[in-house]
C-alpha cells in the first residue's frame, strides 16, 4: 500500500509542468548525444551541469537522469545505421544491428531496439522502486569500514573493465583519488597542493575536470583527424518488426532486462558490461548461433534492452549508499552535492520528493523516448548529417560557458583547458579516463572513511576484515585483482574501451 | 627497438615515465603536509599513498611496454594534423586570459570566427553568420534565460 502511495506522490512531483518539461529536455538531449558519435552521456551531463544551477534541483536531477537513459536509446541509432556506436554501451549493437541494416532491415532493427529499451527501462525502474527503500534501511547500519570497502570495490571493478591494461586503469584511479585530496583537509584544516590558487582551496571541481577530459579532449582528437564524416544514405522503409521478429525477441528482452538491472547495481558494472553479457548469453542460448554477426535480431534486442535496464540498476548504489557505480553516476552525485543534497541512506527520508519524483519521471521519460525514437527516427537520421565543423565550435562553447558559470571565474576555464590537454595525451597513450573521474568523486569520501576507520581500529587494518560486509567486499576486490593477473582470465576479460 | 617489423601494439613508455615522476613528486609533496601514522593518519596520509600507487602502477606499465616492441613516439601522431589541436588549445588559453577584459560577446564571436575560418576553412559569409548566431544563441540562453553572469568587458557588452 505504501508503495502505491509513494508512486502517486512521485507522479505528483514528476507531472508538475516544469519537471515534465525538464524530463522532456533531458530525454531529448540524451537521445541527441546518444545519436551523435563522440559525445557520450558523461560529456553531455558535464556540459549541461552548470546550466542546471539556475533551475530547481529536482528538475535538474530529472533532466540529468533523462540524459543518461536517453543516451542509451539514441546510442543504437548510429550503431545500426553507420556501424559507429553513439556511446560505449552500444558497441555490441553494431555487430548485428549494422548487418540487419545492410541486409535491408534497418527499420526493424531500430524499432526492436526502441521497444526493448522501453521494456528494459521500465522493468528496471520497478526494480529500483522495490529494491532501493529496503536497501537504504540496511545501509543505515553501515559504518566507515563498510563504506570504504564498497568504494574500493567500485574503483577496482571499473578498473577491471575499463581497458586492456588494468595497471593503466589503476594508475588513473590513483590519480583521481589524489586529485580528490587537493584543497582544504576537512580534519586538520590544512590546504594541500593548492599552490595558492584560489579555486583549488575548495578542491578540484568535477565539472572542469569532466568537461576537459571528455569534452575538450574529444574535440582535440577529432579536429586533428578530419572534419568530414560519412553521411548516411540508406533509406528507412518498413519500420516495424514482424510477428516472427517479436516472437524471437521476447525472451532476449526479458533476459536482457534482468541481466541489465543486476549488473547495473554492481559497482563498476553498468550499461556497457550488461550489453556485452547479454549478447554473449543470447548467442549461447540461440537456436541458430551461426546467425549472430550476420544480422540476428536477438543480438540487437538483448543488448539494447540490457543497457537500458542497467540505467535503473545503476541508480540504486547512488541513491541508497551514496556510492556512484560508474562515471555517469559520479557526475550525478557531484550534481546532488552541488544542490546541497547528500545521496545515501537518508536521501529517501530527507528528500522523498527528489527520490520518488526522479523515479516516476523515468516512467514518463521512457514513454517519451518510445515516441521520440520510433516515429521521429527520420529526424535523428537527419541530425547525423550535421557537419562536424559546425558541431565542434558548439561543444567548445558549451564547455567554455559551463566552466565559467561555475564560479564566474576564468580560472575554471583554464583548469578545464589544462584537463582537456591532459585528456588528449592520456587518450593518445591509451589510458582510460572513466576510473579517474569516478575516483575523483569518491576521493574525499574515501579519505574520510579510511581515516575514520583507522582511528576506530586504533591504526589496525583488522577493522576492515573483522566486519562481514567489509570482509566480503575486500575479498571480491582481491579476487578481481588476482584474476586480472592470471593469463587465462586476462585473455577472457571483457575489454571495454571508452572510445 | 627493432623498427623494421611492425609492432603489434600502439603503445609508448613516455607517459608511464611522466606518471612515475608525478607519483614521486606527490609523495615528496605529501611529506610537507604530515603523513602521520596508521594510528593517527595526517593530512598527507592518503596523498602519500596515492603517490606511491601512481609510481608503482606506472612502473609496472613501463615494464610491460618495454618488454614488447613499441612504436616510435611520432607514430602516435602519424596521419594527423596535430597542429589543429594545438591551435584550438592556444585559442582557448588566450580566450580565458582575455575574456574578462574583452567581454563574452566580442571574445566569443572572435573565437568562433577563428575556429570556423582557420580550422573548418569556411567562407567569410558562413564564418561570420555562424559565429554571430552561435554567440547570440548562447547569450540568449545563458545570460537572458538562465540569468548567468557572463562577463561584459571594457565595452560593456
Amino acid at each position: 500500500m505504501e508503495i502505491i502511495y509513494n508512486l502517486l506522490f512521485g507522479f505528483g512531483v514528476a507531472l508538475q509542468p516544469n519537471n515534465l518539461f525538464m524530463c522532456f529536455i533531458g530525454v531529448l538531449l540524451g537521445t541527441l548525444v546518444g545519436v551523435l558519435p563522440g559525445l557520450g552521456p558523461v560529456a553531455a551531463m558535464s556540459l549541461l551541469l552548470p546550466a542546471t544551477y539556475h533551475v530547481n534541483p529536482i528538475g535538474a536531477i530529472i533532466m540529468l537522469s533523462g540524459i543518461y537513459y536517453g543516451a542509451m536509446y539514441g546510442g543504437s541509432t548510429t550503431s545500426i545505421l553507420l556501424n559507429i556506436p553513439g556511446e560505449a554501451a552500444s558497441v555490441v549493437t553494431c555487430i548485428d544491428g549494422y548487418m540487419m541494416a545492410r541486409n535491408g532491415r534497418p527499420g526493424p532493427a531500430l524499432s526492436i531496439s526502441a521497444i526493448g529499451s522501453f521494456i528494459g527501462g521500465t522493468i528496471s525502474i520497478v526494480g529500483l522502486m522495490l529494491v532501493a527503500p529496503p536497501l537504504a534501511e540496511v545501509a543505515l547500519k553501515f559504518g566507515p569500514p563498510e563504506y570504504f570497502s564498497l568504494m574500493v570495490l567500485g574503483v577496482i571493478m571499473l578498473t577491471f573493465l575499463a581497458g586492456d591494461s588494468m595497471l593503466k586503469a589503476l594508475c588513473m584511479a590513483s590519480i583521481g583519488i589524489f586529485l580528490g585530496t587537493i584543497g582544504m583537509d576537512n580534519l586538520s584544516g590544512m590546504e594541500r597542493f593548492t599552490f595558492n590558487i584560489s579555486i583549488l582551496i575548495d578542491g578540484v571541481g568535477l565539472v572542469p575536470v569532466a568537461m576537459g577530459l571528455f569534452g575538450i579532449s574529444e574535440v582535440l582528437l577529432n579536429v586533428e583527424l578530419s572534419l568530414k564524416r560519412d553521411i548516411f544514405k540508406a533509406s528507412l522503409k518498413g519500420l516495424l518488426p514482424n510477428l516472427d521478429d517479436l516472437k524471437q525477441c521476447f525472451w532476449p528482452i526479458i533476459r536482457g532486462s534482468v541481466i541489465g538491472f543486476f549488473l547495473g547495481i554492481l559497482p563498476g558494472g553498468g550499461a556497457v558490461l550488461s550489453s556485452f553479457t547479454s549478447y554473449a548469453m543470447e548467442k549461447k542460448l540461440a537456436r541458430h548461433p551461426e546467425l549472430f554477426g550476420k544480422g540476428a535480431i536477438e543480438g540487437v534486442a538483448g543488448p539494447e534492452t540490457a543497457n537500458n535496464s542497467a540505467t535503473g540498476g545503476a541508480f540504486i548504489p547512488l541513491l541508497t549508499l551514496g556510492i556512484p557505480p560508474n562515471a555517469v553516476m559520479a557526475i550525478l552525485l557531484g550534481a546532488m552535492l552541488i544542490y546541497g543534497m547528500q545521496p545515501g541512506p537518508m536521501l529517501i527520508k530527507e528528500h522523498p520528493q527528489l527520490f520518488w519524483g526522479a523515479v516516476t519521471s523515468m516512467y514518463i521519460g521512457n514513454a517519451l523516448l518510445l515516441i521520440l525514437n520510433l516515429p521521429l527516427i527520420g529526424i535523428w537520421v537527419k541530425i547525423l548529417k550535421i557537419p562536424y565543423y559546425l558541431l565542434f565550435p558548439l561543444i567548445i562553447l558549451f564547455c567554455l560557458v559551463g566552466a565559467y558559470s561555475l564560479n564566474n571565474n576564468t580560472d575554471e576555464i583554464m583548469l578545464m583547458v589544462i584537463f582537456g590537454a591532459i585528456g588528449y595525451f592520456l587518450r593518445k597513450f591509451k589510458y582510460p579516463l572513466a576510473p579517474l573521474v569516478l575516483a575523483l568523486v569518491l576521493g574525499p569520501m574515501l579519505e574520510k572513511t579510511l581515516r575514520q576507520s583507522l582511528l576506530m581500529g586504533a591504526g589496525s587494518g583488522w577493522i576492515f576484515l573483522s566486519r562481514p560486509i567489509s570482509l566480503v567486499t575486500l575479498l571480491i576486490c582481491f579476487v578481481l585483482l588476482v584474476s586480472s593477473i592470471l593469463p587465462s582470465i586476462k585473455r577472457k576479460r571483457m575489454v571495454i574501451r571508452e572510445d | 627497438m627493432d623498427q623494421k617489423t611492425t609492432p603489434s601494439r600502439e603503445e609508448h613508455p613516455t607517459m608511464s615515465v611522466i606518471l612515475m615522476v608525478i607519483g614521486i613528486a606527490i609523495m615528496g609533496g605529501s611529506v610537507r603536509y604530515t603523513v602521520g601514522s596508521f594510528e593517527e593518519p595526517g593530512a598527507g596520509f592518503l596523498p602519500f599513498f596515492t603517490g606511491l600507487f601512481i609510481t608503482a602502477f606506472s612502473a609496472g606499465t613501463f615494464c610491460q611496454i618495454i618488454k614488447r616492441r613499441w612504436r616510435p613516439l611520432g607514430d602516435l601522431w602519424e596521419g594527423t594534423q596535430w597542429q589543429r589541436a594545438m591551435i584550438v588549445t592556444v585559442c582557448l588559453i588566450v580566450y580565458s586570459a582575455f575574456l574578462m577584459d574583452v567581454g563574452f560577446l566580442l571574445a566569443t564571436v572572435l573565437l568562433m570566427g577563428l575556429l570556423l575560418r582557420v580550422l573548418a576553412r569556411k567562407s567569410w559569409k558562413v564564418t561570420i553568420l555562424a559565429s554571430l548566431l552561435a554567440t547570440l544563441g548562447f547569450y540568449l540562453v545563458f545570460q537572458i534565460w538562465l540569468e548567468a553572469q557572463l562577463p561584459s568587458g571594457w565595452l560593456g557588452f
